[in-house]
């Protein structure tokens, strides 16, 4: 392994997405941008959905969307090969794909599809919403009738919410990352 | 009449090889079924073990907080029950085996007067326990052959929102266990709370032997070892390599175990969905490769119940006629 560089893995439940000897690992956490180098103090943190950035120890930078997940960096004797110091970095990601395998057609064609679905639950929600306000003095079991079909509009809602993010994160990795 | 019971076991012996050409394609397909469910199950393995050292890590950073969310619980007055089970039969005793042993551990836990919750995915779950009278609170199903990682992460959501919302202390998980080609069992494991590291994640109550294969002391005494195994990657080399301690976490640790804990819990479901299903076309291989052994042997014992049978007609046959000329000789003598 050349000076400097140490051992990235990025991994989703399906497969190893990218397991190289990296020189630096950009990325942002829900605390803000981070740039993880060799010999960096042990950490874990989370990844915020967006690029993230592996430079290799040879060879061209590696962009990926990352669709939220976390990071795990391990410093200390005994890691790896050799018997000296070593770093190795962990990402453990749900969804996660190459910026190299984007398909930017799909992805913006689920982008539309997203962005639709959204708008119209939130049309319905409002209609809801407001409907609920004026039969505010209906009966209890309908009130809770109505309460569980607002919790699964909710989670239809947030799925959708998801979907469009996802398809943004893929654009815009790709976009720039090619 | 002779000729007729020759013509019912050709009938019978047809019908029998029909059925052999069908279970030995089962067989085949089944086999490279085995085949992918592996590979699926290989590449999962690196982020399954890059999540167990996570948690490792973040509950040495601060034990305090990751008493909520792992361990054992102090006390159960609910538990959910998740059972996983294929959509198709035919499979030997893959189903029953895993079925049965989810009944068990639904009865021990209902004795002690603790309620149970029950989720299933896979097909053959909920008419099994609808014929018992036990209610499945929601039950999966169309993914337990192909399991993806969204089919995953909904169970997971369902399974652990009793638990995360408080309505229960612990979530359990009994599935098929993939071992080796020769050997899978059934297993109950606590996903919730997530078990102690370095303790073995077998849960206490309802280690169940699969039929004829390991045990359910091979069975504990297995995860045990693969806990070990897996945290000689984790703990292990904690002493040298000195990381545990002094490893920063962002957000802190309560916020981030809290975040982890449902992902962890993907993550297994969706490791013992992928060994389900390698389990499954395993036993399904095996119970074909029998009903293919077996057709062979019933269509060489009818064969041979028909050729005697032929032998018998033609032999009676010739006594008919050899009796036919005696009788005629005489009467001509006479």
């Amino acid at each position: 392994m050349p000076d400097g560089a140490f051992e990235v893995s990025v991994l989703t439940p399906e497969s190893q997405l990218l397991h190289v000897d990296a020189r630096a690992v950009v990325l942002r956490s829900s605390d803000g941008d981070l740039t993880v180098l060799n010999g960096h103090t042990p950490l874990v943190t989370d990844v915020v959905p967006g690029r993230v950035r592996v430079d290799p120890a040879e060879g061209d930078p590696v962009h990926m969307a990352v669709h939220g997940g976390y990071l795990q960096v391990e410093t200390g004797l005994g890691l790896g090969a050799s018997e000296a110091r070593a770093t190795r970095v962990t990402l453990l990601a749900g969804t996660a794909e190459l910026a190299s395998q984007i398909d930017v057609a799909r992805a913006e064609r689920a982008r539309a599809e997203a962005e639709a679905r959204v708008e119209e639950l939130r049309a319905a929600q409002g209609r809801a919403g407001t409907g609920t306000g004026g039969a505010g003095a209906g009966g209890a079991g309908h009130a809770g009738g109505e309460g569980e079909g607002v919790v699964a509009e909710d989670l239809e809602l947030a799925e959708a919410e998801a979907a469009l993010e996802r398809a943004r994160v893929r654009l815009e990795v790709a976009g720039a990352g090619s | 009449m002779p000729g007729g019971q020759e013509r019912a076991l050709r009938r019978r012996i047809r019908s029998i090889q029909s059925t052999k050409k069908i279970t030995r394609a089962m067989e085949l397909i089944a086999a490279s079924q085995i085949v992918r469910s592996l590979t699926r199950m290989t590449a999962n393995r690196p982020y399954r073990e890059g999540m167990a050292r996570i948690v490792v890590e973040a509950a040495k950073g601060d034990p305090a907080a990751a008493q909520k969310l792992l361990g054992e619980p102090s006390e159960r007055q609910a538990v959910v029950v998740v059972s996983i089970v294929a959509d198709r039969g035919l499979a030997g005793a893959y189903n029953a085996s895993t079925l049965r042993a989810t009944e068990r551990l639904v009865a021990d836990l209902s004795a002690r007067g603790i309620a149970v919750r029950l989720f299933t995915v896979g097909k053959k779950a909920p008419s099994y326990f609808r014929f018992r009278h036990q209610e499945v609170e929601r039950s999966f199903q169309g993914m337990s052959e192909r399991p993806s990682w969204a089919d995953a992460r909904s169970v997971a959501a369902a399974v652990s929102a009793p638990f995360l919302a408080g309505e229960v202390q612990q979530v359990l998980l009994v599935s098929t266990r993939y071992r080796s080609a020769g050997s899978q069992f059934v297993e109950t494991h606590q996903l919730l709370p997530l078990p102690e590291p370095g303790h073995a994640a077998v849960a206490d109550v309802g280690s169940v032997a699969a039929p004829g294969e390991a045990g359910a002391a091979t069975g504990s005494s297995r995860a045990g070892e693969s806990q070990a195994g897996e945290h000689g990657s984790g703990t292990a080399p904690a002493g040298d390599l000195a990381s545990g301690g002094y490893t920063e976490f962002e957000p802190d640790v309560e916020t981030l175990l809290s975040r982890l804990a449902p992902r962890a819990v993907e993550s297994e479901i969706f490791t013992a969905m992928l060994e389900g299903a390698a389990s499954f076309f395993t036993a399904q291989q095996r119970a074909m490769a029998a009903a293919s052994e077996n057709a062979d042997e019933l269509v060489r014992t009818l064969t041979r119940i028909m050729n005697r049978a032929r032998q018998d007609a033609i032999t009676t046959e010739i006594m008919e006629i050899v009796g036919g000329a005696e009788a005629l000789r005489q009467s001509k003598g006479a």
